[in-house]
């Protein structure tokens, strides 16, 4: 038998405001979290994410649609009956208690005898390394102790389901990278459902077992993050993960899954079709900045594509490129890892050629 | 609609409900020692005077035409009321008086708090709120007592020679004007200081970069993002002042009467109960347009910043 | 030499503000250093004696005044802030509903009207009512002190109500508490110091009433504000400055508290 999803999300919406008002911040959605994923929610802020999050931990019940925890319908369900913790965006620790006041909080309210209450909140403390300040009031502690404290104090009643909510936002870019190792590690050592949610598609990428991006109430694409990255679903997951470059084009012989696309600035260039998609007249062709290199203008058979390079940006590990293609109305965008004590080859207002890697180019498909 | 869409209907509902439970002895305990008893107030305006105080159960517009009018005692003919109208003067006349003088004190007061480096800020404070939190006819009482005739002012007058007999200073209009900016001063500077405390002086740093003087900052910066404070205060100062009884009472005798004295005279030896609550609705009603004002002027300033 | 130029200074606030507090602190100042007088003339200070305390001390009328004032105001201060508290968790961290801005306008309103307006509608209604019931006890004067106490319980509350953070409580349900659990043991604890400066505004507001109780009062009902108007009324002896200086000593007191409650931000 095939083991039951963690959290199933069934044809869920949620509208806000009456009449001319009413806004549908979630927007007949459905998708099902497995057990044991690290499943993020990417979007921008609006989208719905944290909507839907809060939907599933029971601040909002949805207008129409059924919630499934373990197989059980829990939509119409309190939160304080609910399996499911969350991590704060805020944190929203208690300010009059300590912090292991504050982990042992839920266990007390589940009326957990003192021992047990004891002997876990201590377990989380080790869990989180922060055993030497359980005597701490919450104020007195720094931001990502605060963060450490509010992880505990979720996980601690050993939840079927660990709901978060931007929790790295707040935190400097150092201590967030450390944070989202540690948080790895948590899911891996308490083998609980993760559901996390972020706009920070770097954040995502790196640690999910699973994405669904978001737009507008409605997911657009559920999928590992090498699926979501090399192969987006439609124009907006293109756009929001990573940069990418759009060239249209008119669509001719398919042939095992690549089709020959003519497209007005670059000429005919190959491209891999999605799986079951029949493409035919206009379509938009994408291609990652980093699937292509600057080339010599006068060598014609290696550059596919020829332009003036408007900019040089240098980011540390790479330079990015930004040429204005020979239609004189679409900007290219390329990037070039940086090797040691290379100066730039080309420079702002030179003429430049562009090379497309190998079964990079994709048609998308709308 | 499903299961969860009924549960948002029933908890809306039932958390209305409960509310209206909540507020309910709050509510109650006002409707009847407070806003209940206005209404009767507004009764009795309408009917006769009773011959020992009280009122008979007849409609009659004598207590209304007493306010501005008054019945010859011979030939019955009507004739201003000279008398209650140099009252509601005063009143109004020293009330306004009294929310400018506590506006230009407090506001350098409140200045001068709001500018303290935040140590000692709370002390100022704290020096402020005593005397707001102190019984007004104790404040009041003090004031008696440096200016009465037999008061410290007088007294070390005399006693160094420098006059003979006491200056009267009690019972004049002065004084009554001196014991409300006394009185009401604290309740000018707290609003003033709570507006001022929110002011951001980078916009006070961006005025002297586009050169403007000290006194164009304060003019076209600084008071006009504390003008809420400025209305609050001087709304706080005007109403209770415009009703003030223990001050003027005390300082003014029975001569230098204000609303609220002459008020008190029709339940007391007046005996016009009806004229009393006419002229409590009058200065109610004089009340709610100030407030009307204010409402506005706060709502319009709302909407500028939002 | 140039003072260094200050973008918060403004020629002569300084110099208004401190004539300000000296002059707000003259007066009571004086009132305090003559009740220690020994002689009975504010002309001349005739030496530090506690004759006018302990004459105080020995007035039946002050003390029996005194405490009828302080039953009055722990009785109303109570009951205030008991509805106050129940009327702010009802009229905040709502969406508007129907009604709501009359809950405002009615709590709100005995700050609106001018006391005596009150003082005297109060006579009105509570003569009639002795008349028919025939009870005249200190009933009406506690329920005319919790009536026009309720608005100023209710300040501080809704303030420290409206600046919690509301997913506390969420944070609190989703760790299992009930409703009432959450309550107790999250918004109350957090609530507390709003409930304490309510009480406290409330307790000092009904302690130095005096107008409507002047009006509320029948015979031999005097607090200790309306038994001090009387006598100012008729002669003016250092007796009521020692009994100024002890209630001026109370109300200090009282806002020490208040001050250091309401700094204590937990």
């Amino acid at each position: 038998m095939a083991e039951l999803n963690a959290v199933e999300i069934r044809q869920v919406s949620k509208i806000f405001g009456f009449g001319e008002f009413a806004f549908a911040a979630v927007d007949n959605t459905s998708v099902s979290i497995r057990q044991n994923e690290f499943f993020t929610l990417l979007g921008p802020s609006g989208c719905g994410k944290t909507t839907l999050l809060r939907l599933i931990a029971g601040f909002e019940y949805p207008t129409s649609g059924e919630i499934l925890l373990n197989g059980e319908n829990i939509a119409a369900m309190p939160p304080f009956k609910r399996p499911i913790n969350t991590v704060f965006q805020s944190y929203a620790l208690f300010p009059h208690m300590t912090v292991a006041e504050n982990i042992g909080f839920g266990l007390t309210m589940l009326g957990k005898p003192k021992q047990e209450i004891k002997s876990r909140v201590d377990a989380m403390l080790k869990l989180v390394r922060m055993e030497a300040l359980a005597g701490r009031r919450t104020s007195q502690i720094s931001g990502g102790q605060q963060q450490r404290v509010a992880l505990a104090r979720a996980l601690a009643p050993q939840p079927k389901v660990l709901l978060l909510d931007e929790p790295l936002s707040a935190l400097d870019y150092k201590l967030r990278k450390d944070m989202q190792i540690e948080l790895k590690r948590l899911q891996a050592e308490t083998g609980i459902t993760f559901i996390f949610v972020t706009h920070d598609q770097e954040e995502a990428l790196t640690m999910s077992d699973r994405i669904a991006v978001m737009s507008s109430g409605k997911i657009l694409q559920v999928g590992n993050p090498r699926e979501i990255y090399d192969a987006p679903a439609d124009r907006f997951v293109a756009d929001f993960i990573g940069e990418t470059n759009f060239l249209k084009g008119r669509i001719g012989s398919v042939v095992n899954g690549v089709a020959d696309v003519d497209t007005s600035v670059a000429g005919r260039i190959s491209a891999t079709v999605p799986q079951d998609f029949h493409a035919e007249g206009e379509v938009t062709v994408v291609l990652r900045p980093e699937h292509a290199t600057l080339c010599p203008p006068d060598q014609p058979a290696a550059c596919q594509m020829s332009g003036t390079l408007e900019n040089v940006v240098y980011f540390g590990t790479d330079t990015h490129y930004h040429v204005r293609l020979s239609d004189g109305e679409t900007v290219f965008t390329l990037r070039e890892q940086n090797k040691p004590l290379q100066a730039a080859r080309f420079s702002a207002g030179d003429r430049v050629g562009i090379a497309l890697e190998a079964n990079a180019a994709r048609v998308l498909r709308n | 609609m499903t299961d969860a869409a009924g549960t948002i209907e029933a908890e809306q509902s039932k958390d209305i409900r409960k509310r209206w439970l909540l507020s309910l002895p709050a509510l109650l305990i006002i409707l009847l020692a407070a806003t209940g008893p206005l209404l009767i107030v507004l009764l009795y305006s309408f009917l006769a005077p009773g011959p020992y105080g009280d009122v008979q159960w007849a409609p009659s517009l004598e207590g209304w035409i007493g306010v501005f009018l008054e019945k010859d005692i011979f030939d019955e003919t009507l004739s201003l009321a000279s008398a209650h109208i140099s009252i509601f003067m005063r009143s109004v006349g020293l009330s306004l008086v009294t929310t400018i003088l506590t506006l230009l004190v407090g506001f350098p007061t409140a200045y001068f708090i709001a500018t303290r480096p935040e140590k000692t800020r709370e002390l100022w404070l704290f020096l402020i709120t005593i005397p707001f939190w102190t019984n007004l006819l104790i404040r009041t009482f003090a004031i008696l007592e440096v200016i009465r005739n037999e008061g410290l002012i007088n007294g070390l007058l005399i006693k160094t020679g420098l006059i003979a007999k006491p200056i009267q200073m009690l019972f004049t209009d002065g004084a009554i004007l001196t014991g409300m900016v006394y009185v009401y001063l604290p309740l000018m500077v707290l609003p003033l200081y709570a507006s001022m405390e929110k002011l951001d002086f980078r916009l006070v740093e961006a005025g002297y970069d586009l050169y403007a003087t000290p006194f164009r900052v304060l003019r076209k910066i600084i008071i006009p993002l504390v003008k809420p404070g400025i209305i609050a205060g001087s709304i706080l100062v005007f109403i209770p002042a415009l009703g003030a009884y223990v001050t003027p009472s005390i300082l003014g005798g029975g001569k230098n009467m204000m609303l609220g004295n002459l008020i008190e005279l029709q339940f007391g030896q007046g005996r016009n109960w009806p004229l009393g609550s006419a002229l409590s609705i009058t200065l109610m009603l004089i009340v709610m347009v100030a407030l009307l004002v204010y409402v506005r002027n706060a709502g319009s300033q709302g909407s500028r910043h939002g | 030499m140039a003072r260094a130029f200050s973008i918060r200074r403004q020629r002569g606030f300084t110099a208004i503000a401190v004539a300000c507090f000296f002059a707000l602190y003259l007066p009571i100042g004086v009132l305090v250093f003559y009740s220690f007088n020994a002689g009975e003339s504010l002309a001349s200070f005739d030496g530090i004696s506690l004759r006018w305390f302990a004459k105080a001390f020995q007035n039946q009328q002050v003390i029996d005044a005194s405490i009828r004032s302080l039953q009055i105001a722990s009785v109303a201060a109570v009951v205030a802030t008991i509805a106050a508290t129940m009327a702010a968790l009802a009229t905040t961290r709502t969406e508007p509903y129907r009604g709501l801005t009359l809950k405002y306008a009615f709590i709100n309103q005995p700050l609106m009207i001018p006391e005596i307006v009150t003082a005297v509608a109060l006579l009105i209604f509570f003569a009639r009512i002795k008349i028919w019931t025939g009870y005249s006890g200190l009933g009406y004067l506690i329920a005319a002190h919790t009536a026009f106490c309720i608005p100023f319980a209710y300040l501080p509350i809704r303030a420290r109500l409206e600046n919690m953070d509301l997913t506390l409580e969420k944070a609190a349900a989703d760790l299992y508490a009930t409703p009432w659990n959450a309550f107790r043991y999250v918004t109350l604890p957090l609530l507390w110091p709003g409930i304490l400066a309510g009480f406290m505004l409330a307790f000092v507001i009904s302690l130095d009433d005096v107008v409507i109780t002047e009006f509320v009062k029948s015979a031999g009902q005097d607090t200790l504000p309306t038994y001090m108007l009387g006598q100012i009324r008729r002669s003016i002896t250092p007796e009521m400055n020692a009994i100024s200086t002890l209630f001026l000593l109370l109300s200090i007191g009282v806002v020490t508290v208040f001050f250091i409650v309401n700094r204590k931000r937990v």
